[in-house]
Parts: structure tokens; C-alpha cells; sequence
């Protein structure tokens, strides 16, 4: 599995890839040095003081949340229901996963007045707070991500001599362990993942001198429009060739029951339809939205 | 233990916004915002009533009311809970007030806050004049801020400033926690209400409607608590002041203590020459 060359995708950048990621670093310059006036002008050089300029922001946290939840879920639960046809993807959706986690939490940055306070979340974190929570739930599942996608790749890393391996040998007892340490990360990372959904829900859900607005059924209508992209992704992640089967799916059906919290069962029907019928590209996407 | 509150008699209140003014005043309150405001109630715009002129067959409903709206200091206040970091905090005689070198900026108060009570440094504050009108600490840019009613001038004994400069004598400041103070009479006499009381933040600040109160019942800039033998809503002549009393606080040039009980309290014996 490790040594065989054609498993890697891109086994070293050529010019297009160097170009597009000379690209990618000169985006993020430009963010960085745009954070940077922020700072000194002050929040109104984003026209924060403006409902929807601040809601982008916001609206792209709960989206990349969501999208995090869904690769971390998309990668744990085979792991955790021992669907060894599945678990090819589980690398990739982690990566994904932390990926998202990371610019949910930039996303934050931007709309904090004085950033370089933050540690107070550490040193004087106040527990009523729901804020506080989703801080540490975040951190918490970053922290998960990363863990998890290096126990996913360490012995392959060590295979190929990677230094990222830390140290840890490639041998067939430490592969055998790591599984049994997969399984139990995706023990946790699948209730860390509905964890993290649902304390940021509190945030919204808490604000007793509000109206509607401020109440969690306004979390509960960002759900599905956040998990159907999530599930896209995801999907996108886990199978090679998925585009014929995104386009198959007939439109109209994004219904808003793929809520993560079902996960579980679905998982279950993931299994089940795996026993009963032959195995293909797509499936558990297709499953996972719309079982029955 | 101390529990300041606010009463403001609303059947007083003239809409002059002197408690907004002087409240930006005393704070330094950057450009652009208000920690205190006088809002209209009736039109869409400031001092302008709802309903029709009584000419040309017009309805005649014309109706306007004055809501003078800043942190109303809640008992249970939604502000304090939500501060991640602890920067918002009740004091232990009541204030709800903020540190400014803890706040993150994260305005989640803002958001918790129903009264709108709370304005955000969204850019460097600035006052007019630049080195400001008030001796409060200054307040960086991205962080939050908020009436503390004057807790720098009732740490020293006096009123907020929105109290002392209202001519309407509409703003009563005391210790609701001391049955014999003019706030905890006021509430017991007349019928006040506290804003949004639904919301269960139980404010601090009370309103008086339907019958008017003789108002604050003294216009030095000292704190009631300071007053303590000027009393003149109740009867008796024990409650003017003695001589000996005249004479110690007769250091500001006037006798604007010597309340006679039969005087219309809130009206100067002397007219001051300012809160400070």
C-alpha cells in the first residue's frame, strides 16, 4: 500500500501547480496585509458596523464548520463501523476537515475588535459563557483533526521516509495498533463533530433578552443550507469520479434531513446497503443523503 | 450592601436631552455615539409625535412620549453572562461595568444586550475637543463601551451627571437596597415599570408613568447618602437641616441644601453653577 508510486496524486508540482500555488500564497499576503490595516483603521475599514458585510463573515464560519463536521463524519464513521471499502477516503476527508476547521476560525479573526486579547479565553474564560464553549469545542476539534490525520498517514510518512512521521517505524505491529487507535479517535471524533454543531448553536440560542432571531431555530434553518455543501464536499472527497453521480442525483431532493445528528443511522444503512448490493463509486453519498 | 439604581419619572421628563449631553459630556463619549439617548416615542423621527393635527378634519391624535434609554443595569444582565472573558462584570454595589483592557471586542454583549445600551469603538474614538471633556479613562479603538452611571463620580460621593443635569429634576439616582433612600420610595409609591420586563433581566432602572413625582429632591452634586437629614417628602420639621449642617457643606458659596420641607423640592434654593 505505502511504496506503490501511482497511489500519490501529484508527485511533485509542475509549472501550473507552482503557478497556482504562487497564486494561493499571494492571496494570502494580500489577506494578511488587509488584516493588518484592519487593525490599525479599526473594524469600520471592513464596513463591519454593516449587518450584511458582518454577516458574510459570520455566514462563512457556520458554513465552513459545517463543512468540517461533514469530512471529519464522512472519514470516522466507516472507521467506526469497520467499512473497510470506505476507509480509502478517510485521509482525504480529514485533511479536508482540518482545512475548513482552520479558515472557520480565521474567518472569526477578522470580526474580533482586539485579537491580540485573545488569550484571555485561557486565562479568564468566563463558563456561562456560550462563546467560551464553541472557543473550546473549535480548538478541541482542530486539535482531534490534526491527530487523527497524522495517525491516518504516520506509517505510510514513515514508509516513505517522510521527517512529519515524528519518528514512528513503519512496522506491522504499530499498523496494527494504529487501527485499533483509528477506531477509537473515530469514536470520539464522531460525537466531537454533532459537539461542534450544536454548541455553536448555543451561541445563537442563549440570548435571553432577544427576539426569534436569537433563538436556535435560526441555527436550525443554517443547517441544511451548510450540510448540503458539506455533503458535496464530502462526497467530492470520498469517491474518485464523482461528478457523473452528483449530476445523477435528481435535483430538488436536498431536503434537510442529512442533519448530521442522523449520522449514525445512516452510517447503519451504509452497511446495510453495502451487504446487499455490489459495491459502487458514490454510494455512501448517495446514502448518506437521502436514506430512506 | 449598596444597590444603586436609577428611577426616571417619565411625567417630568421635558425630552431637552441635557442627560444625553452631559452624559457625553462627563464620559468623553466618542463622536457618533450616544451611551445615553432621550428617544421619541410616536413618530419615526426625534421629537416628532404619531397620529394628526385636529385641523382640516385631521384625527387630532397627536401623541408623543419621551424614553430616556441607557444600560439600565440589570439584575440578571444578559451582558454579564455572555463576556467570554469576564470583561463585563457587575460591581459589588450593583454597576455593571466593563473592563477595557480585558474586553476582546467580540460584541457578543451587543448582541445579548435588548436595550441596545452599548456602543462599539468600531474606529479610533475621537471627542471635541481632542483631549476631551471629561476626567474618565480613555477607551481604545475595538472595544466595547456603555453608561457606568458615572461610577467615577459615585465612587466620590456625587450623581451621575445625567442626575445632576437634568432640569427637570426627572432623574433620581439612590441605593434601592435602603428602604429610607428616594429611589426605594419612589418604587414603593408610584407606579414604575422596568423596560422589557418580560425579558426577566430585571433592570435596575425604573420608570415612573401616570402620576408625577415631586422629582429629585435636591439639586447639589452630592448624593443623597450625603444628604442623609434633607428628606422632604416626609413630614416633620426634624428633616431641615440644622445650622451646623448649613455651615459645613457652606464651603461651595451657596445653601442649596437648606430644603425647607414645605418647598417644592426639586426647585434650587440657589442656583448652582454647575456639577463641577
Amino acid at each position: 500500500m505505502a511504496a506503490d508510486s501511482s497511489r500519490i496524486a501529484i508527485p511533485a508540482f509542475g509549472t501550473k501547480g507552482r503557478l497556482w500555488l504562487g497564486l494561493l500564497a499571494a492571496i494570502m499576503v494580500a489577506g494578511l496585509a488587509a488584516w493588518g490595516y484592519q487593525l490599525t483603521t479599526g473594524l469600520v475599514a471592513t464596513g463591519m458596523r454593516n449587518v450584511f458585510s458582518w454577516g458574510l463573515y459570520i455566514m462563512m464560519f457556520v458554513l465552513f464548520v459545517g463543512l468540517s463536521a461533514g469530512g471529519l463524519i464522512i472519514s470516522s464513521a466507516p472507521k467506526f463501523f469497520h467499512s473497510h471499502r470506505y476507509e480509502g477516503f478517510a485521509r482525504l476527508g480529514v485533511l479536508v476537515s482540518l482545512a475548513c476547521i482552520t479558515v472557520a476560525g480565521l474567518l472569526i479573526l477578522p470580526d474580533i475588535g482586539r485579537p491580540e486579547r485573545l488569550y484571555q479565553f485561557f486565562t479568564s474564560p468566563d463558563f456561562r459563557s456560550p462563546m467560551v464553549w464553541d472557543f473550546g469545542i473549535v480548538i478541541l476539534y482542530g486539535v482531534l483533526n490534526l491527530w487523527y490525520l497524522w495517525l491516518l498517514t504516520r506509517r505510510d510518512l514513515a514508509a516513505r521516509g517522510s521527517r512529519l512521521a515524528l519518528g514512528v517505524a513503519d512496522t506491522d505491529a504499530g499498523r496494527e495498533r494504529d487501527r485499533t487507535l483509528m477506531f477509537w479517535t473515530a469514536a470520539l471524533a464522531l460525537p466531537t463533530a454533532v459537539a461542534l454543531h450544536s454548541v455553536t448553536g448555543w451561541i445563537f440560542a442563549t440570548q435571553i433578552g432577544r427576539g426569534d432571531w436569537f433563538s436556535p431555530s435560526s441555527h436550525r434553518c443554517s443547517s441544511p443550507r451548510r450540510s448540503s455543501p458539506a455533503r458535496a464536499v464530502a462526497g467530492r472527497v470520498g469517491t474518485r469520479r464523482p461528478t457523473h453521480e452528483l449530476r445523477g442525483r435528481p435535483r430538488g431532493t436536498h431536503e434537510s434531513r442529512e442533519d448530521t445528528r442522523h449520522l449514525p443511522r445512516a452510517s447503519r444503512s451504509v452497511l446495510a446497503r453495502g451487504r446487499a448490493t455490489a459495491p459502487r463509486l458514490g454510494e455512501p453519498l448517495r446514502v448518506l443523503g437521502h436514506h430512506q | 450592601m449598596t444597590n444603586y439604581g436609577l428611577v426616571i419619572d417619565q411625567e417630568r421628563c421635558i425630552g431637552c436631552q441635557a442627560c444625553a449631553v452631559s452624559c457625553k459630556q462627563e464620559n468623553n463619549v466618542p463622536m457618533g455615539q450616544f451611551w445615553n439617548r432621550v428617544l421619541t416615542e410616536g413618530g419615526d423621527k426625534i421629537d416628532t409625535p404619531s397620529g394628526g393635527y385636529p385641523e382640516d378634519g385631521g384625527s387630532g391624535s397627536l401623541d408623543m412620549e419621551y424614553q430616556p434609554t441607557a444600560c439600565q443595569h440589570c439584575e440578571n444582565a444578559p451582558c454579564v453572562k455572555v463576556c467570554p472573558v469576564n470583561a463585563t462584570y457587575t460591581r459589588d454595589d450593583g454597576i455593571v461595568e466593563i473592563d477595557y483592557d480585558k474586553c476582546i471586542g467580540c460584541r457578543y454583549c451587543m448582541a445579548a444586550c435588548p436595550y441596545n445600551a452599548r456602543v462599539f469603538n468600531w474606529d479610533e474614538p475621537e471627542q471635541m475637543p481632542e483631549e476631551g471633556t471629561g476626567d474618565v479613562a480613555a477607551r481604545p479603538q475595538g472595544v466595547v463601551e456603555k453608561c457606568t452611571f458615572c461610577s467615577h463620580r459615585v465612587d466620590e460621593g456625587l450623581d451621575p451627571a445625567c442626575v445632576v443635569n437634568c432640569p427637570a429634576d426627572a432623574r433620581i439616582f439612590g441605593d434601592l437596597d435602603d428602604e429610607g433612600s428616594t429611589v426605594s420610595k419612589y418604587i414603593n409609591e408610584y407606579e414604575t415599570d422596568q423596560l422589557l420586563e418580560d425579558r426577566g433581566t430585571d433592570p435596575k432602572t425604573h420608570y415612573i408613568s401616570g402620576e408625577m413625582s415631586p422629582g429629585r429632591p435636591q439639586t447639589s452634586d452630592k448624593m443623597e447618602s450625603e444628604l442623609d437629614d434633607v428628606s422632604p417628602w416626609s413630614d416633620g420639621a426634624e428633616d431641615v437641616p440644622s445650622d451646623a449642617d448649613g455651615s459645613d457643606s457652606g464651603d461651595s458659596g451657596g445653601s442649596h441644601h437648606s430644603i425647607e420641607s414645605d418647598a417644592d423640592p426639586h426647585v434650587p434654593a440657589v442656583g448652582s453653577g454647575g456639577d463641577d
